[in-house]
């Protein structure tokens, strides 16, 4: 006989399991990272200099790709959600692709634009002297690109969310459009902006593909926290394990970060 | 200063065709059952919906015709919301004084904005409330911010679109009294939909407005007199 009083619903086997296969799946690795981890060592590994330099890259770079991505795709994602320009399926394809290619392929595209000889690059070598690849910016730059579109998404739901009274209310006081965007709509926008931000803060940061192609993996200019789990990788795979853990921890406090944002319902 | 609106505003399917003055200093209910238009003759005045054919004159000014369009921003004409569509970030003092800082309310500094705001907040006996949000307000009491939100940058025009809905009918006969009151310090042309025929006791005029079109106009005594149609004789019984 089955036990009463629990609001539980029963639960079929045929979804239990397979439910459980797919967690551990997600779980496993983590599982097998945390027994590779030299917990006694992990202090020495996470002050050594070249992971303290890789690890101000990262959060440097990241933080800059996730500004970018702010007050570029803030105005994107309003042109999207307001559907005011013609073609707006289009261009959220467009928006939406650097999510689906392949991180090193975007690398491929970025050299192919920014590179000595592409379309913008040459243009920036041939004015200005400037080379952007395997420089500081070409990690800010593909870190933008491959994150970039975690803004935009959740901007354009927060913007297609805001309830569009609170604009015309603004407007019957004789509020101009700057002032109704800059003192309604973006402050009732902050959950979605801030959850937007940190999406893409920790999808920049966890850039590697499109980075390693375009930037290059040189100590103290390009190589950020996962290129430097990767080198390490072939010379000291237990120091390769403890950096990861903090990259992890890093994750993790986004998450709860974001957890908190999420539950608050947006107006 | 006059209201004269003649055309039509085309939404989907749905048609409202219009040939009214509403004159200087008068109170108007605008009746009618839900979908019949009330609403967006509102937005059409106010500038959130324009014309789709013919014109409308606010002051002697052409604000919407075949050729120009003069938005909600520029026209002096406050909008009371159904649900009052308070800022919900902002307390009711910064409501209140967000009108007083546009161009329209006079483009006052942030200091001088919330003076005037306490000042009409004083009048509206909502100083007590002053640094609440809208979310700790009550129904009656959101609609009296909403009310001095819409008068602090001086409209020449005050829309209320169904103030006393959203309330309960205990609180709605009290929330009346208190509007009509307020209502009578306005010197302008207030315009107040509603499908509720008490309301009309707000107003000095009523318009019946059925399907898109105006099936009875005038002082609340003439549509009482002579009633077309089940809105007008429901009036008519309220004030019999």
């Amino acid at each position: 006989m089955r036990s009463r009083g629990t609001s539980r619903q029963a639960a079929p086997w045929f979804l239990v399991i397979p439910g459980f296969l797919g967690l551990a799946l997600l779980v496993l690795p983590l599982v097998g990272l945390a027994k590779d981890v030299p917990w006694s060592g992990l202090w020495r590994i996470w002050t050594d200099p070249a992971a303290l330099t890789a690890l101000r890259i990262s959060a440097e770079c990241a933080t800059a790709s996730m500004v970018i991505a702010g007050v570029l795709g803030v105005p994107l994602a309003w042109l999207l959600a307001r559907d005011v320009v013609p073609g707006t399926g289009v261009l959220r394809g467009l928006v939406l692709v650097p999510l689906l290619l392949p991180p090193v392929v975007s690398g491929v595209a970025l050299l192919s634009a920014f590179g000595r000889y592409g379309v913008v690059g040459g243009v920036l070598f041939d004015w200005f002297g400037i080379q952007v690849p395997f420089s500081t910016a070409a990690v800010i730059l593909a870190e933008t690109f491959v994150a970039m579109p975690f803004f935009i998404i959740t901007a354009e739901a927060g913007f297609r969310a805001l309830n569009r009274q609170y604009e015309q209310a603004a407007a019957t006081l004789g509020a101009g459009s700057w002032m109704t965007f800059r003192r309604i709509t973006i402050p009732l926008m902050a959950p979605a902006l801030i959850a937007g931000a940190l999406l893409t803060w920790a999808r920049a940061l966890g850039e590697f593909g499109a980075t390693i192609t375009f930037a290059g993996n040189f100590q103290g200019v390009t190589q950020t926290l996962p290129l430097d789990v990767y080198q390490l990788l072939e010379s000291d795979r237990a120091a390769a394990a403890g950096l990861s853990l903090l990259t992890i921890a890093v994750c993790i406090v986004i998450l709860i970060v974001l957890r908190g944002r999420f539950q608050r319902t947006a107006p | 200063m006059t209201i004269h609106i003649n055309g039509t505003v085309r939404h989907r399917e749905f048609t409202l065709t219009l040939d009214e003055t509403f004159p200087s200093g008068t109170t108007w209910a605008i009746l009618g059952a839900n979908g019949a238009g009330k609403s967006t003759l509102l937005r059409a005045i106010a500038g959130l919906q324009p014309l789709t054919t013919g014109s409308l004159s606010i002051d002697g000014a052409l604000v919407d015709h075949a050729d120009g369009f003069i938005t909600a921003q520029r026209r002096r004409v406050g909008l009371v919301f159904q649900d009052y569509a308070l800022f919900p970030h902002l307390s009711v003092a910064d409501n209140v004084s967000f009108g007083f800082q546009t161009p329209r309310g006079g483009n006052l500094s942030k200091g001088r904005a919330r003076r005037e705001a306490a000042h009409l907040l004083e009048q509206f006996a909502l100083t007590e409330l002053a640094e609440r949000k809208p979310g700790q307000l009550s129904g009656g009491q959101s609609q009296r911010v909403a009310l001095a939100r819409a008068l602090a940058p001086r409209p020449q025009v005050l829309l209320l679109d169904e103030p006393l809905a959203a309330l309960d009918v205990v609180a709605r006969a009290q929330v009346r009294e208190d509007l009509a009151l307020r209502l009578a310090e306005f010197t302008g042309i207030t315009l107040i939909v509603t499908h509720d025929p008490a309301d009309a006791r707000l107003a000095t005029h009523v318009a019946i407005l059925d399907q898109g079109l105006v099936t009875q106009s005038g002082t609340v005594w003439q549509v009482c007199q002579q009633p077309i149609g089940p809105y007008a004789r429901a009036l008519a019984d309220a004030f019999g």
